[in-house]
C-alpha cells in the first residue's frame, strides 16, 4: 500500500535509518510518498504521542530525584540516570528545531558529477560505503536492544531497595522500592499489581525508545562520515589513472644525432620563450620522443605531436583536462557535504561532550564505591561503557575523516606526476596546498571530534577515578 | 559642532561617538586648537574617573588593611578599573591610528556594490549588533545592581577621600564622583569592548569580501568545451586577480595594525579577567553573603566571562575568515586557467595558510582554545583558593 518515494543521493542510501527515525518518533515528516494532508496529521500525532510520553516519563524521574536529594548516594545515582537519558531529550529537540539543516545535508548530495572513465570506481566505493553504513545501523540497533534486555534483566536481581542515611544512627538503612529498571516517581502505587505491570511496560518502552532516539541520530551523523570518507577513497584511487591519462613517455630515449642536429627546416633555432615555454619547435620528429610506452594501451603510444609538448593529441589533453575537472569538482563537493554536516550536528554534539563529562565525573565518583562483583557493580560498570561508547562511537568517525581527508595530498604525491604533463604537475600542487588542512567535524567550534577527544575524556575519568580512590 | 562621526557598522558609530564626546577619541575634522582643547579635556576626564578613583582606593586600602573581606571587595574593583583603564588608555593614545585604519575600512565597505558583498556586510553589522545588545544589556543590569545593592561603604564603592566625606559640602562632592565613576566605568567598558569587537570584525569583513571576490573570480566567464579559458579572457582574469591580491594585501595590513594597537590592552585585559573571575566565583562559593550581593558577585563572574568570550570569538572568526581565502580561491574553476594564473592562485593559497589572529601581549592568541585554557586555569585557581580558606 505504500507507494515507493522517489528519492536521490543520500536519502536513498539511509533510508533504513529514516524509517527506523521516523518509527522512533523523531520530527523527521519529509521522504514519505504519501504527502497527504491525513498521513501527515497522523504523523505528527505519532510523533508528538511519543514525545509527550518520554518527556512525561523524564520528568517522573526527575521528581523522584528531587524527593530523594538529601541522600547522597541515591542523588549522584539518580543524577547520573537523569543525565544519561538527558541526551536522547536534548537530541530530540535538537533534531525538531534544526530538522532544516539535516534535510538540507541529506540533500547535499542529490546531484553529482560524473566521467566516463570513473563511473565504475565511483560505483564501486559507493557500495562500499552502503555496506558500511548498513552494518553500522545493524549493529548500533544490536547494542540498542541488548542494553535494553540486559537493563531489564539486571532488575531482576540483587535487592530492589533504596539506601536511606538514618538521621539519628547515621548508618544506611534500606527502604523498599519497586523492582523496576528505573527509579521515578508515580501518582499510583507501583509496589505491586496493575500499578506495577503498568509502570514496568512503560519503562521497557521509555528505555527503549529514548536510547533508540539518541543512537539513531548518532547512526545518521556517522553514516554520513562514511560516505564522505568513501568519496574521498574514491578520488584517492582515480588519482594514479588520472595522471596516467595525462603522462608523458617515461621511457623517453632521444636519438642523440638528432638532438645536437641543427634542423634543416628552420634555419633560427628556435630560443624558448622566456614567459611561454613552448618547445613545439624544439622537438620535431617521431624519433625525438621514443616510441615506446609502457604498456598503457594504444592511445598514448601514438604521437603525432601535433600541437602539445608532451606528446598528447588535443583529444587527450581535453579528456585529461576534463579529468581533473572531474576530480576538483568532486573533491569540492566533498567538501562542502562536510561543511553542511559540522553546521548541522556540531551544536548537538557540543551538548553530547558537555552532559557526558558531567556524567563520567559523577561514574568516577561512583566506580570508587564499587565492592564486589554485584548488580551496583554491573550497573556502574554498564553506564561507563555505554557512555565511552557513545562518544568513542562518532570519535572514531570524525577520526577517520581527518586521516582520510589528509592522506589525499600523500595520495597525490604518490602517484606518477613526475611523467604527467605541467598541467597535472600545477594541479598536484593546488591539491597538495589545499588538503594540507584536514576537513575536521567540530563542536560549535570548540573541540574537534577525533580520538584525541576520546583520549582526553578517557584520561580524564581514569584521573578522576584515581584521584578519588586516594583520597579515600 | 562638528557632524556625527559615521561608519557602515552600527556598533561602531555608536562608540565612537559617545567616546568622541567624553574626549577620548579625536575626530578628524577638528581644527588644531579644538584637538588641544580635547585633548586636555580627555585627560581631564581620564584623571577624575580612573586616577582619582584608583587613588581613594588605594588610601583606603591602606586604611582598612588586614580585613580581607573588604580588601578582596575593593581590590576586585580595584582591578576591573585597572583593565578599563588599560584599554580607555590604550584608545586615546592611539586614537589617530585607530581612527585612520577604522575610515579606511569604511570606505571600502561602502564601496562594495556586489549584492553578495552588501548581504556579508550586513550580516557582520547584525552580529556585532547583537553583541552590543546582549552586552549592554548585561552592563546596564551590573550597574543596577550596584546602585541597588548594599554596600559595606558610605556610599557605593569603599574609598578613603582626601577630605571629610561624612559632612557637606565634602559629601555631595564624594556622592556625585561615585555616582560618575559607577556609571561611566561601567560604560566606557562597554563602549570600548564593542570597539574592540567591531573592529575586528570589520577586518573579518574586508577578508570574508576579499573570499567572494576570489569565489566569483570567473564569474561571467563561460565554460567552453576545451575547459581552458582564452587569451582575452585571461586578461580579465589577471587584472581581477591584481585587484584581489592588493584587497587582500590592505585587509591583513589592517588585521596586523589593529593586533598591535590593542594587543597589550588584551594582555591587561586577561590578567585582570582571570583574577576577578576566580576571586568572585571564590566568594560566590565560599562566603555567606545576602541575596543582592550574590546577584552582584553572579553579575561580574558572567558578565567578565562574557567579555573574554566575546574577544576570543571574534578572534576566533578572525582567524577562519582569513583561513577561508585559501578555501574560496580553490572553489573557483581554477582547472580552466592557464598555468601562470594557477601558480599566482597557488601562492595566495599559500599566503591564506597563516592567518590573521588577534593576541594578547603578542604571544596568547586569542580563540576557542585559549578561552576554555582560561577557564580551567581560572577554575584551578578557586579550587587551590577554597582549599586554601579551608
Amino acid at each position: 500500500m505504500m507507494t515507493k518515494v522517489k528519492t536521490q543521493g543520500l536519502v536513498t542510501d539511509l533510508m533504513p535509518c529514516i524509517r527506523l527515525l521516523q518509527a522512533a518518533g523523531h520530527f523527521l515528516f519529509n521522504y514519505h510518498a504519501d504527502t497527504s494532508g491525513m498521513n501527515m496529521l497522523l504523523r505528527k500525532i505519532y510523533s508528538s504521542a511519543h514525545a509527550v510520553l518520554i518527556v512525561v516519563h523524564y520528568i517522573c524521574m526527575g521528581i523522584n530525584m528531587a524527593q530523594y536529594k538529601d541522600e547522597v548516594n541515591e542523588l549522584t545515582a539518580n543524577t547520573i540516570t537523569v543525565l544519561f537519558f538527558a541526551h536522547s531529550i536534548i537530541k530530540l529537540a535538537f533534531f525538531a528545531f534544526n530538522s532544516k539543516s539535516f534535510y538540507r545535508t541529506l540533500a547535499v548530495w542529490n546531484q553529482s558529477n560524473s566521467h566516463p572513465l570513473f563511473t565504475e570506481s565511483d560505483a564501486r566505493y559507493h557500495q562500499i560505503s552502503l555496506s558500511k553504513m548498513r552494518r553500522l545501523l545493524y549493529f548500533i540497533c544490536g547494542m540498542t536492544v541488548f542494553s535494553v534486555i540486559s537493563w531489564v534483566t539486571l532488575t531482576f536481581f540483587g535487592e530492589s531497595v533504596r539506601m536511606i542515611a538514618s538521621k539519628e544512627t547515621n548508618e544506611t538503612l534500606t527502604e523498599p522500592a519497586p523492582r523496576l529498571p528505573l527509579k521515578a516517581w508515580y501518582p499510583f502505587k507501583t509496589m505491586s499489581g496493575g500499578g506495577y505491570v503498568f509502570a514496568f511496560i512503560y519503562q521497557i518502552y521509555f528505555l527503549l525508545f529514548s536510547m533508540a532516539l539518541a543512537n539513531l541520530l548518532d547512526v545518521i551523523f556517522c553514516s554520513w562520515l562514511i560516505f564522505a570518507c568513501e568519496q574521498l577513497q574514491h578520488l584517492k584511487a582515480i588519482m594514479k589513472p588520472l595522471m596516467e591519462l595525462s603522462a608523458a613517455l617515461d621511457t623517453y630515449r632521444p636519438n642523440t644525432a638528432e638532438l645536437f642536429r641543427v634542423s634543416s627546416t628552420d634555419k633560427t633555432e628556435k630560443v624558448p620563450d622566456a614567459v611561454d615555454m613552448d618547445i613545439r619547435g624544439i622537438y620535431s620528429t617521431q624519433q625525438d620522443f621514443g616510441m615506446t610506452l609502457r604498456g598503457a594501451g594504444g592511445k598514448l603510444q601514438n604521437f603525432n605531436a601535433e600541437n602539445n609538448p608532451n606528446g598528447l593529441t588535443a583529444k587527450q589533453e581535453m579528456l585529461a583536462r576534463s579529468a581533473i575537472k572531474y576530480w576538483v569538482e568532486r573533491h569540492k563537493h566533498v567538501v562542502r557535504l562536510v561543511a553542511s554536516i559540522g553546521d548541522t550536528y556540531g551544536t548537538a554534539l557540543l551538548f553530547h561532550m558537555l552532559v557526558s563529562t558531567i556524567t563520567l565525573t559523577l561514574l568516577a565518583y561512583q566506580a570508587t564505591k564499587i565492592n564486589g562483583i554485584n548488580v551496583y557493580a554491573f550497573s556502574t560498570i554498564g553506564y561507563l561503557v555505554y557512555t565511552l561508547g557513545q562518544v568513542f562511537h562518532f570519535c572514531i568517525f570524525g577520526n577517520r575523516l581527518i586521516e582520510e581527508s589528509s592522506s589525499v595530498m600523500e595520495a597525490a604525491y604518490s602517484c606518477q606526476w613526475y611523467d604527467g604533463s605541467e598541467e597535472a604537475k600545477t594541479f598536484v600542487q593546488i591539491v597538495c596546498q589545499q588538503c594540507q588542512k584536514a576537513m575536521t567535524i567540530s563542536g560549535a567550534k570548540f573541540f574537534n571530534v577525533s580520538l584525541d577527544l576520546f583520549a582526553s575524556v578517557l584520561g580524564a575519568v581514569v584521573t578522576y577515578f584515581m584521584v578519588l580512590i586516594q583520597l579515600k | 559642532m562638528p557632524s556625527l562621526i559615521k561608519n557602515r557598522i552600527f556598533g561602531l558609530t555608536l562608540t565612537l561617538n559617545t567616546l568622541s564626546w567624553a574626549g577620548l577619541i579625536l575626530r578628524d575634522d577638528y581644527t588644531k586648537t579644538q584637538r588641544i582643547i580635547m585633548k586636555v579635556y580627555g585627560g581631564l576626564v581620564f584623571l577624575y574617573l580612573f586616577v582619582f578613583t584608583a587613588y581613594v582606593q588605594i588610601a583606603d586600602l591602606v586604611v582598612i588593611w588586614g580585613n580581607i573581606d573588604f580588601m578582596t571587595e575593593t581590590s576586585l574593583i580595584l582591578f576591573m578599573q585597572l583593565a578599563v583603564s588599560a584599554k580607555v588608555l590604550t584608545l586615546m593614545l592611539k586614537s589617530k591610528k585607530i581612527m585612520e585604519v577604522t575610515n579606511e575600512a569604511d570606505a571600502i565597505l561602502n564601496s562594495e556594490k556586489k549584492v553578495e558583498g552588501q548581504r556579508i556586510i550586513a550580516s557582520i553589522d547584525k552580529n556585532t549588533t547583537l553583541f552590543l545588545k546582549y552586552y549592554g544589556f548585561f552592563v546596564a543590569f551590573t550597574i543596577i545592581c550596584w546602585f541597588m545593592g548594599e554596600n559595606t561603604s558610605t556610599f557605593f564603592i569603599r574609598s578613603k577621600y582626601p577630605f571629610n566625606e561624612l559632612k557637606s559640602p565634602g559629601r555631595e562632592f564624594a556622592f556625585v564622583h561615585q555616582c560618575i565613576v559607577v556609571i561611566f566605568t561601567g560604560s566606557f567598558d562597554f563602549n570600548v569592548d564593542i570597539i574592540i569587537i567591531s573592529l575586528v570584525a570589520v577586518c573579518r569583513c574586508r577578508l570574508k569580501l576579499v573570499a567572494l571576490s576570489l569565489r566569483n573570480l570567473c564569474l561571467d566567464i563561460p565554460m567552453n568545451k576545451r575547459n581552458l579559458i582564452t587569451s582575452d579572457e585571461e586578461k580579465v582574469i589577471t587584472e581581477r586577480l591584481r585587484n584581489i591580491i592588493s584587497q587582500h594585501k590592505r585587509a591583513l595590513d589592517a588585521a596586523e595594525a589593529i593586533k598591535h594597537y590593542l594587543s597589550g590592552a588584551l594582555l591587561v585585559q586577561l590578567m585582570v579577567s582571570i583574577v576577578v573571575i576566580c576571586t568572585t566565583a571564590y566568594q560566590l562559593a565560599v562566603k555567606k553573603s545576602t541575596t543582592m550581593q550574590s546577584l552582584t558577585m553572579a553579575g561580574y563572574l558572567f558578565g567578565t566571562s562574557l567579555e573574554v568570550f566575546l574577544f576570543c570569538y571574534q578572534g576566533e572568526f578572525l582567524r577562519e575568515s582569513s583561513e577561508e581565502i585559501a578555501d574560496a580561491a580553490y572553489e573557483c574553476p581554477w582547472y580552466t586557467l592557464t598555468r601562470p594564473l594557477k601558480k599566482t592562485l597557488l601562492i595566495i593559497m599559500t599566503r591564506a595558510q597563516r592567518p590573521a589572529t588577534l593576541t594578547a601581549g603578542g604571544f596568547v592568541t586569542l580563540d576557542i582554545t585559549e578561552y576554555m585554557a582560561i577557564m580551567k586555569a581560572s577554575y584551578s585557581f578557586f579550587t587551590v583558593l577554597q582549599q586554601v580558606s579551608e
